[in-house]
């Protein structure tokens, strides 16, 4: 036995029906676990076209294979779907107790089709799954959903899901919450919840979790962890969690100032982790995580659980936000309504430059922090002029301009890292298949605050597809990114847990064969090359301070950078992966199949 | 001699829950374990609760088939006298009686001196207390 | 010839600064490198510097009045 269980539960909203499935083994020994199953299970007949917002989109959630085990930071689960937002494929991924209590459930995966009548949650445990009735938790925010769901389900130890009034109401970048303290949903999965009437998931296990050897599972955890030194009383993740990239951000001079005008903000200090540390009144893990990033802050009107570095970025610098209350409670109330912090920051952003700049009057500009608050809160309702920034930076540029400023990439909104500042996070931004994504590679480790030249292309598409198919792997097996794990470690881990002698070699190939069939999911929904690009401000437009003051990252290099990054990859000069390269990757011939139908007759 | 925790260090991770059935049950189970820790995000604030057996007794005392007993260092659990009525658990006052896949109780037995839960906690929130006697410290 | 630098440590290399780091006293021509190992840190640490706002390395040398800010690597993401 093995921490694989093989089994998923296969809900259908429309008809009520629930049954558990048997999940393939060769999924398993391909796709492994998270991102990967969640992909290779939403393919599985989900057609690329699918409105992500009609019934027959399909919600996917999978366990890290490796979560109820010892192993840190594995009680990962990721939720994949087609990304209303976007049009891609999303997937994300949360950390709390959900993934570890699905094993605990009995379940590697839930997937979930179709369209409640009423609003409705999902309760299963190991032995029970019901469709139950959450009509009077409409409107309801993530926080108070949970105590609610508990109380309905008669168990405090269940562990929810829960989504808000912003995924009620189809935000298209809304997103979920569970504990009160982690969240999910780049893309809008929120929305996707929304619009099949689902308002929770509810799980609860007792089962045992087996690895085949446990003593040789206890040995290598310890020793891995140990060596990787993850529970150092000295790891920046823990002694300060990612606030601590503002500074690191501010003096690389790529820290989103005024929506990307600038890359270095006059109020740094007052958001950086020092300021934030002030009003720390705990740390805070997820089940099994020996790092615990978690930072519980008390403001003087809100708490919350954070703020991320990405939140300070984008609720702080670049809406000219330098209070740290200020964003202490744009993220409580964000957690609370359900809305991704990031896009909800950026939107913000655009708004405010459109009024400044006299093209629209959105009615806010820089720096109109109060305004900032209540707005998140109108676009969670879509009320006034929050309907509009509802609905993203991307559609809010096609309908009143201002393109080269809505800092999106293919409808997502981008991270807190200016790529003018660290080349190849824009190679990354645009590759990443669900958008203006920073996780699936982060190679400004390597370049702004490390060795390479951040102002070149050299080197980076090849830096980046290597990053990027470890990274697929990980989030598949899979870890916490916190936990910097080399491939052939991750592959020493997997063998423990779920069984079998893995290489370094193998762990990558997983992690590339993921990416292309995302990849290829995202063409058969109408993708290519021509959408990986960037937003003009970043070509036209030159950085006046810090290290990249005044150096152009012009779009003909860049687009130099995406030809190489397209052979390297194996995929033609329009971004599509070859039927040579799926083969050889060994993506099941149905897909590569369907992809060559697709390519025919398109 | 108890174990001790510092529970404004414990940031909630449970691998001591983790380690504890994965030494003792063979599997991972966080609801077999013999340490159990709450560590939520409520409305009030971050709440920590750190339940363990401290060697009060009291279900020595009580269980109805002498299953129970105390060798001076920590308690142990006779498998071939438990039936599983869980007198013991209902006794306790700490809610530190957990059960395994027969129903059988099981309780702390520190690992037999070289706790589980000690070795694996990442931020050293768990540690033996020294034992006082009548003339004076003995270490544990 | 003595002079001094502003100095400023962050993240895990907090706990080597001094209360002397708004003048912290140097050698011209000390590296950033050699004024860190005098404090303490492992040499051979990986170090993100920054002289008076600009990318530079540990092994750069020191005129005096610089502005020094060194990082440790980041890990994560």
């Amino acid at each position: 036995m093995n921490s694989f269980i093989g089994k998923m539960l296969n809900v259908d909203l429309t008809s009520g029906k629930i049954e558990t499935v048997s999940i393939p083994t060769e999924w398993a020994e391909k796709y492994t676990g998270q991102k990967g199953l969640g992909t290779r299970i939403l393919m599985e007949d989900l057609d690329p076209k699918t409105d992500p917002l009609s019934p027959q989109n399909k919600i996917v959630m999978t366990s890290s294979i490796m979560a109820g085990t010892i192993v840190s930071c594995s009680a990962k689960l990721a939720i994949a779907t087609k990304s209303p937002q976007t049009g891609t494929i999303t997937d994300g991924s949360i950390g709390g107790h959900a993934g570890a209590e699905l094993k605990y459930a009995g379940y590697d995966a839930i997937c979930i089709s179709g369209k409640a009548e009423e609003l409705s949650y999902l309760y299963l445990d190991p032995d029970k799954a019901e469709i139950r009735s959450a009509a009077e938790l409409k409107g309801v925010g993530t926080f108070e959903t949970e105590i609610r769901i508990k109380e309905m389900a008669g168990d405090p130890q269940v562990k929810v899901l829960a989504n808000g009034p912003a995924g009620e109401n189809q935000v298209l970048f809304s997103c979920i919450s569970t504990e009160r303290y982690r969240q999910l949903g780049r893309g809008g999965i929120g929305a996707v919840m929304g619009s099949k009437n689902l308002k929770a998931v509810a799980i609860r296990g007792w089962l045992d979790v087996h690895v085949p050897d446990m003593k040789e599972c206890l040995k290598v955890a310890k020793e891995l962890h140990a060596a990787d030194k993850i529970d150092d009383a000295e790891y920046e993740i823990y002694t300060d969690g990612t606030p601590i990239l503002v500074d690191f951000s501010q003096e690389s001079g790529l820290l989103p100032t005024d929506n990307f005008q600038e890359g270095t903000f006059e109020g740094f200090e007052k958001i950086n982790s020092a300021s934030m540390k002030e009003v720390r009144a705990a740390k805070k893990a997820c089940f099994s995580c020996a790092i615990a990033c978690g930072n519980y802050l008390k403001g003087s009107k809100s708490d919350v659980e954070g703020p991320e570095y990405e939140t300070i970025a984008l609720c702080g610098s670049s809406i000219r936000n330098d209070s740290r209350d200020r964003i202490i409670e744009i993220n409580s109330i964000c957690d609370d309504v359900g809305l991704d912090t990031i896009s909800a920051g950026a939107v913000i952003a655009y708004m405010m430059e459109m009024t400044e700049k006299g093209l629209h009057d959105f009615g806010i500009r820089f720096g109109e922090t109060e305004k900032a608050v209540e707005m998140v809160r109108k676009i969670a309702f879509k009320e006034g002029v929050g309907a509009e920034g509802a609905m993203g930076t991307k559609k809010l540029a096609d309908k009143y301009g201002g393109a080269e400023f809505a800092m999106h990439v293919k409808g997502m909104e981008i991270p807190g890292y200016d790529p003018r500042g660290s080349w190849a996070m824009g190679l990354a931004y645009v590759s990443a298949p669900r958008g203006g994504c920073h996780m699936s590679a982060y190679p400004i480790e390597a370049e702004a605050w490390g060795d390479l030249d951040p102002y070149t292309y050299e080197g980076k598409a090849d830096l980046v597809v290597g990053l990027q198919n470890s990274q697929f792997a990980k989030f598949s097996m899979g870890v916490c990114d916190f936990w910097p794990v080399a491939s052939d470690n991750l592959a020493k881990l997997y063998s423990v847990t779920y069984g079998g002698k893995w290489t370094a070699e193998e762990v990558d190939i997983i992690g590339e064969r993921i990416f292309n069939l995302q990849r290829i999911f995202n063409i058969m929904a109408g993708f290519d090359g021509g959408d990986d690009k960037l937003p003009g401000r970043f070509h036209q437009e030159n950085l006046k301070s810090g290290p990249p003051k005044d150096i152009s990252m012009p779009e003909e290099a860049f687009m130099k950078s995406m030809q190489e990054y397209y052979r390297l990859r194996g995929w033609d000069d329009k971004g599509k992966p070859t039927l040579e390269k799926l083969k050889a990757l060994g993506v099941e011939d149905r897909f590569v199949q369907q992809y060559e139908t697709y390519l025919a007759t398109s | 001699m108890p174990l001790r925790v510092k529970k404004a260090t414990c940031t909630g991770c449970k691998l001591c829950q983790l380690a504890c059935s994965g030494w003792h049950e063979r599997c991972f189970n966080p609801e077999k374990a013999r340490i159990n820790v709450e560590h939520d995000y409520n409305e009030k604030g971050i709440h920590i609760g750190i339940h363990f057996c401290n060697q009060c007794n009291k279900c020595i005392d009580t269980c109805p088939e002498n299953a129970i007993s105390s060798n001076g260092k920590w308690i142990l659990v006779d498998r071939n006298l438990c039936i599983g009525c869980k007198t013991c658990s209902k006794t306790c006052p700490l809610d530190a009686v957990r059960y395994d896949s027969e129903g059988k109780s099981v309780i702390c037995d520190l690992c037999e001196g070289e706790p589980q839960c000690i070795d694996w906690c990442p931020k050293e929130v768990i540690y033996f207390r020294e034992k006082k006697t009548q003339a004076g410290r003995e270490t544990t | 010839m003595k002079t001094t630098i502003h100095l400023k440590l962050y993240a895990g290399l907090q706990k080597y600064a001094s209360a002397s780091d708004d003048n912290h006293p140097i050698e011209t021509g000390d590296s950033v490198r050699e004024v860190l190992n005098r404090l303490g840190v492992p040499p051979d640490k990986p170090l993100l510097v920054f002289i008076n706002g600009n990318r530079s390395k540990a092994t750069s040398l020191l005129q005096g009045e610089e502005l020094v800010k060194v990082f440790p690597p980041m890990r994560g993401g």
